[in-house]
């Protein structure tokens, strides 16, 4: 009965990671009991929100195949030119934000431009990218007319507010909006023609042209929903802090990208899911804060990460391995035998 | 020190297009399923040229170190995507097989020497980003449109060399 | 299936007990935060493996010791308003009484200072001030005017040293710091460049954009020499970051000028200095103390947490270092909000010019 059980029962990327997830609360609460607390759980979810909203979008690059490590910078840009519209040009708020994601989206496209149409290795094209718009972004800081050092604060209040609202007292705003785009990408990625698509351009982009897909389109729009998710960042980043400075988000390309791995994405292209990367980087959010919590110095938090991406890289590699399986079927299959008997 | 870097470059260049150990490098990275039906241990150059780089990663810190004087546990970050941009304007293909040493050095000097440049250009500092993500885009470009015609060109000069042999054929007189 | 399971089981298991192992090691090494009746104060850095950052916890850890209570250094590798604003949220969670601070980005961090006065947290700040509605006591190392003059002072005694004029002679100069969104170098910077403006009209800006080295050691070298290339006959190069500083002096070096030949100053360690000013390279420099700074952000930080009040006006002794008055915020910042009495400045009393014979006094 077991047996059937467990042939039936698809074993998936995502299940783990919840399971984690919840061993993770659990070690934690375990060790400091603040950890618990639900409004100090999820209130922790404010500082690595960016991270999860970029990689649950970016996992759409990662599928057909691509890379996009031009995301923090964008980050950053979007920032500064809500902030120097909002201070230099008197522009409403709400307009400086849809702005800012029309000039991200902008940015997406001419990344994607680059590689869909001239068959550029995307690494190249949107580390060049990062480069660039972390140095319009200085640029257009110098546009306005407070110094650059000083940065641009002071914005209005309903604007700063919606990311500290708290629902019920414990659940932050940010999280609601994480979960909203998490689902509104997972439509679009696993429930429309569209995302069948880049699926299929990163399983085989060859097959894919040939059988009428419009492959350079596609590859296109995935950089340009990159942008759109790093300009989202962006604007709840300068939300949150309530200041608009040029170099926000500029480390947080590598953690982006780990949680994509994490998450079941295969950086050669062709699989990948919207849950796992977003559970994927509520896991490193977690766990560098339950470690921080417990007294793990802020220098020492990477360390456990690094060591789970290997881990886990190897094991799905290995796991993959003909010879290792191999060796574990005949391992259990004796056992099988044994107990049987 | 210029000298002692230029030598390393000549020798590196050298025991990897002429020695056969070296060319082993070029094999893996062109076609690794053909380099092992030849008897090239894959796995291991793999992990050879990981080793390398590591190895040339700590000869760096020691020049760095003896350079600069103090150090502090930051002190490389951002690097690694320095090294990979040179690479690539030095020509190597980021899919493998294709480039040499020589190109990558090439690659180094006009990444470490762009924000000289701009000094000497009278650009405030302010641009040394912006101009290092423009150069970089501008030349992996170029080099990808410059391939993709190469690519063509020889596709259709195989063409017509196929065709042309139809041709000859037929003219001489043969049935086809 | 099945083998990928138990593959992935038992590397789970290995994970585990590698976030166990570390949690529990780092617990017993590190300063576990208060409860026993000890107050603890958080000192959180801009950024941490930077030695001014790391001297000035030296100093704070040695005299806290003393004065008998906890100092928790606590920062993040990057200078990032986003990351300091995380170690304010744990510090706070954590349970500390005070938090002592230099911020990254002033306005930043203005929320998550908020919060932690509302959770019954003191927040004092030191070196780099935030608004000070949401700090109790500010010890700073000089107005900027003090330090832009002093930069400017120090200039003009070196050139003095090698027989130029500074109040006739045609001067040439250019700043060169980490780069244009740091809050306290800019302020330097600009005040500095209005006192040139008022005292030394003779003296020429040649990159009136400022040179950049983002605090990378290496690039602080390359734009260095990349300087004293194109600008051969630069009198002055002011570097008020404390990496650019050896930066610039060891492209000089590399190219073989000395201090009769260019005149770099700045601000910066005094034993990333040494070398140079016994090489010849340059003939000053200046610093504050920043371990005393640093000592004084905390005491002052555990003494309003340890419920004492203090106004503008008062004289507080701090032991084994002096004493004390805390002035108005006007003081820093002409402008600023004067009306909440709790607020104020403590200025530390000197600031220290090194030169040949005294920097072997200092070690850090």
């Amino acid at each position: 009965m077991m047996k059937k059980f467990c042939s039936k029962f698809e074993f998936r990327w995502e299940y783990f990671l919840i399971l984690f997830i919840l061993l993770e609360v659990l070690v934690f609460g375990m060790m400091n009991s603040k950890f618990l607390m639900p409004r100090v759980l999820f209130g922790s979810f404010n500082d690595f929100i960016s991270i999860c909203i970029i990689a649950v979008f970016m996992c759409f690059v990662f599928i057909t195949g691509g890379i996009d490590l031009q995301a923090g910078s964008i980050v950053g840009l979007t920032s500064i030119i809500i902030g120097v519209l909002w201070k230099s040009f008197e522009v409403n708020i709400i307009v400086a934000c849809l702005i800012a994601l029309v000039v991200a989206c902008l940015c997406g496209a001419l990344s994607g431009f680059f590689i869909a149409y001239t068959d550029v290795q995307p690494m190249v094209i949107t580390l060049g990218g990062s480069f660039l718009y972390s140095g319009l972004a200085i640029a257009v800081s110098n546009m306005s007319n407070t110094a650059a050092y000083l940065g641009i604060s002071g914005f209005p209040e309903y604007f700063t507010s919606f990311t500290k609202l708290r629902f019920f007292g414990v659940l932050p705003a940010q999280v609601l909006i994480f979960i909203a785009l998490t689902a509104v990408a997972y439509v679009i990625l696993h429930r429309t023609k569209y995302g069948r698509m880049v699926f299929l351009c990163g399983i085989n982009r060859r097959a894919a042209e040939f059988s009428g897909i419009n492959t350079k389109r596609i590859i296109l729009s995935t950089y340009v929903f990159s942008g759109m998710a790093a300009a989202f960042a962006g604007i709840i980043m300068t939300s949150y802090l309530g200041s608009s400075k040029s170099d926000f988000g500029s480390d947080l390309t590598m953690p982006i990208i780990t949680a994509v791995v994490l998450g079941g994405t295969s950086i050669l292209g062709g699989k990948g899911t919207v849950v796992g990367s977003a559970l994927a980087a509520v896991v490193i959010g977690i766990m560098r804060f339950g470690l921080s919590m417990n007294g793990v110095s802020n220098q020492y938090l990477d360390i456990p990460v690094g060591i789970m991406l290997v881990v886990v890289v190897a094991a799905s590699t290995f796991s993959q391995n003909e010879k290792i399986s191999a060796f574990f079927q005949r391992h259990l299959r004796l056992k099988q035998k044994a107990a049987s008997k | 020190m210029y000298i002692g870097t230029i030598l390393v470059m000549l020798a590196v260049y050298l025991f990897v297009t002429k020695t056969k150990h070296g060319k082993y490098f070029h094999t893996v990275g062109d076609n690794a399923e053909g380099a092992t039906h030849l008897g090239i241990p894959v796995n291991k150059t793999r992990l050879i040229s990981f080793v390398i780089c590591a190895v040339c990663a700590s000869l760096a810190a020691v020049v760095f170190v003896s350079r600069i004087g103090f150090v502090t546990p930051t002190s490389g970050n951002g690097y690694e995507m320095k090294a990979i941009a040179a690479c690539v304007i030095g020509g190597i293909s980021l899919s493998g097989g294709i480039g040499n040493v020589i190109g990558a050095t090439f690659g180094a000097l006009i990444m470490a020497s762009i924000s000289r440049i701009l000094v000497f250009l009278g650009f405030s500092s302010n641009y040394d980003n912006t101009i290092t993500g423009i150069l970089l885009i501008t030349i992996v470009v170029f080099d990808a449109i410059m391939q993709h015609r190469n690519a063509e060109r020889a596709r259709r000069e195989r063409l017509a060399a196929r065709t042309e042999e139809v041709v000859e054929s037929k003219m001489a007189g043969g049935n086809i | 299936m099945k083998k990928k399971a138990l593959a992935l089981a038992l590397l789970g298991a290995m994970v585990l007990t590698t976030f166990t192992g570390c949690g529990s090691t780092t617990k017993t090494a590190s300063n576990d935060g208060g409860g026993k009746g000890d107050t603890t104060v958080t000192f959180i850095p801009k950024v941490t493996g930077n030695a001014f950052f790391e001297s000035a916890n030296k100093g704070a850890q040695k005299y806290a010791e003393k004065w008998g209570f906890k100092v928790k250094y606590e920062g993040d590798a990057t200078a990032s308003a986003s990351s300091q604003v995380s170690v304010i949220n744990k510090a706070v969670q954590q349970g500390t009484n005070a938090i002592c601070l230099s911020s990254v980005d002033a306005a930043g961090v203005k929320d998550a200072l908020k919060a932690a006065a509302a959770a019954g947290v003191t927040v004092t700040t030191w070196d780099s001030d935030v608004d000070p509605s949401v700090r109790k006591i500010m010890v700073s190392q000089g107005t900027p005017e003090q330090l832009g003059q002093m930069l400017v002072q120090m200039s003009c005694d070196s050139l003095k040293d090698r027989g130029k004029d500074p109040a006739k002679d045609k001067i040439k100069y250019c700043w060169h710091y980490s780069n244009a969104t740091v809050t306290d170098q800019n302020s330097w910077q600009v005040e500095g460049e209005k006192y040139i403006k008022a005292n030394y009209p003779n003296w020429e800006n040649v990159a009136p954009t400022n040179y950049y080295s983002n605090q990378d050691a290496e690039q602080a070298i390359s734009v260095g020499e990349s300087v004293l290339s194109a600008h051969p006959d630069i009198d002055v190069i002011i570097c008020n970051d404390s990496t650019a500083l050896p930066g610039q002096a060891q492209a000089a070096q590399n190219k073989g000028l000395t201090a009769k030949d260019v005149t770099i100053t700045g601000f910066a360690s005094p034993n990333s200095m040494k070398q140079y000013c016994k090489d010849g390279i340059l003939t000053r420099w200046g610093l504050w103390d920043c371990g005393v700074q640093g000592a004084m952000g905390c005491y002052m930080a555990y003494y309003i947490a340890s419920g004492h009040d203090v106004k503008v006006g008062d004289k507080v002794d701090i032991p084994n270092i002096g004493t004390v008055e805390i002035m108005p915020n006007s003081v820093l910042d002409p402008k600023a909000d004067v009306s909440d009495p709790t607020s104020g400045v403590v200025l530390i009393p000197e600031r220290t010019v090194f030169t040949k014979d005294n920097m072997n006094n200092y070690d850090f």
